[in-house]
């Protein structure tokens, strides 16, 4: 199996030799009026955040792959009612999100509804790196992932969107129909649970400090 | 300086700032006064409490402080201000906690790790199948009927394959129960033998209707089939005209001949 390569967010890889002379507002322009070329370059940007995010959501290297598929497909469906004074990245989470949600539904693999107390959890021990993980080049990345992997979905999604993401609290709570003061406390307690089940599933990474 | 005196200094004397005509004041009356002066060397004895001395003390009293410090400890790595107050005993706990110092490092260290996870490329490239999927479908189907028709072909099972499509076709649009042709060969027929012959101008709408469901190929057929009827019917006119004459001339010979002559004939009509 060919070893798979992360994307650094600094831009390195294939994607940033390209001369990057169009933006989004461009590029989906161009796509609108039936631009292959465009429509080519922007699956190519998009490529790996989109997978990333069903990876995130539904943990499955093949679901994960037909998601972001079944993503772009929308996507490219629902080009032509983008607004332009609305943020493109921010609106192709919320598609990516109510997707993979609907398939997470569907495959009725959602991890439990309600937090895991951490000292519930069962003790760490020695394990290999699963698919997913493999995709993923630091072991520090996988640690994290695993780690992801142990919270509630709910956490792991305001996470996802938060911090791996970037977006904005505001947008997030517009995308989850929520109160703005409530994702704010979410993310709070979702970062303090993957702070500790990090430290719970690597205590030697303290010790080295 | 009396010894009350004294002792309201002695906090500012042992912590705070103080100027350098108190601090002489307070020094001076420590020398003169055995009590006082036993009060500052008690005061200044340095700290020996031991290490679980404070632990111990929270857990027979308020408890660990930890459950509150967790709250705020997502803010204070992230470096938002909070309230007065909070940030120096939240950094005096920190000091002191080293499950609470970890985790506010594990946070800061998330912080910047979590990012790296927003882009994962796939194992092989999603464009090819993404594509595929949103070309225009005109496109999709030329570039189908292109790889594929030339082995499709090229097979030597081809013909065969035609001829039974072909025939599969021709069942389907003349046999089936819903088709509007199905009824046309015997509605063709039943005109011929039941109508007057000006009626078969209704072929004509069938014919109008054949030509809008199956186009100009099937017309030709329709035409020829046309033809054929219509010379049929012809025929099949003038041959039961000329039967029908041969009768006629018959009865008529017949009543013109004797009666002696009736009954032979009678028996070869019966």
């Amino acid at each position: 199996m060919p070893e798979l390569r992360q994307q650094e967010s600094t831009g390195s890889g294939p994607a940033s030799l390209l001369p990057n002379i169009f933006d989004y507002s461009d590029l989906i322009a161009r796509c609108r009026r039936g631009d292959d070329l465009a429509w080519e370059a922007l699956v190519r940007r998009l490529e790996g955040r989109v997978y990333a995010i069903a990876l995130h959501y539904l943990r499955d290297r093949e679901e994960a792959r037909d998601a972001a598929q079944d993503i772009f497909v929308r996507l490219y469906q629902k080009l032509h009612t983008v607004r332009d004074d609305k943020p493109f990245l921010a609106w192709v989470m919320k598609i990516s999100r109510n997707l993979c949600v609907d398939r997470l539904r569907r495959l009725s693999v959602r991890t439990p509804a309600h937090s895991v107390p951490l000292e519930d959890a069962p003790e760490p021990t020695v394990r290999l790196p699963s698919p997913e993980e493999s995709c993923l080049n630091s072991a520090r990345d996988r640690l994290v992932y695993h780690a992801l992997g142990t919270l509630s979905e709910r956490n792991r999604e305001i996470i996802l969107l938060k911090d791996i993401q970037e977006l904005k609290l505001v947008e997030i709570a517009d995308m989850m129909s929520a109160p703005l003061g409530t994702i704010k406390s979410r993310w709070n307690r979702a970062r303090l649970e993957l702070a500790k089940a990090v430290r719970r599933l690597e205590p030697s990474e303290e010790a080295a400090l | 300086m009396n010894c009350h005196e004294f002792e309201s200094g002695l906090d500012v004397l042992l912590t705070g700032p103080i100027g350098p005509k108190t601090r002489a004041a307070l020094e001076h009356h420590a020398g003169t006064c055995a009590s006082c002066s036993d009060l500052l060397a008690l005061a200044r004895l340095p700290n020996q409490e031991p290490d679980d001395f404070t632990t111990g003390v929270l857990n027979r009293t308020s408890g660990a402080a930890c459950r509150q410090a967790e709250e705020s400890l997502p803010d204070f790595a992230a470096n938002v201000v909070l309230p007065e107050g909070d940030q120096e005993l939240l950094a005096e706990h920190l000091e002191h906690c080293r499950t609470c110092s970890g985790l506010v490092r594990e946070l800061e260290r998330l912080a910047a790790d979590l990012p790296r996870l927003s882009i994962v490329q796939p194992e092989i490239s999603l464009l090819a199948d993404v594509l595929r999927r949103t070309l225009p479908v005109p496109v999709r189907l030329r570039r189908w009927w292109t790889a594929t028709w030339p082995q499709s072909v090229r097979r030597p099972r081809f013909a065969s394959e035609l001829a039974f499509a072909a025939t599969l076709v021709i069942v389907v649009i003349f046999g089936s129960p819903v088709s509007p042709l199905q009824a046309m060969p015997e509605r063709a027929f039943e005109m011929v033998r039941t109508e007057s012959f000006e009626q078969l101008e209704h072929f004509e709408v069938l014919r109008a209707a054949a030509r809008e469901a199956i186009g100009a190929r099937l017309q030709a057929t329709v035409d020829s089939g046309t033809q054929s009827v219509q010379s049929l019917a012809a025929a099949s006119r003038s041959k039961i005209g000329t039967i029908l004459e041969e009768i006629a001339s018959w009865f008529e010979n017949a009543e013109d001949e004797p009666p002696a002559k009736a009954n032979p004939t009678t028996e070869e009509t019966s």
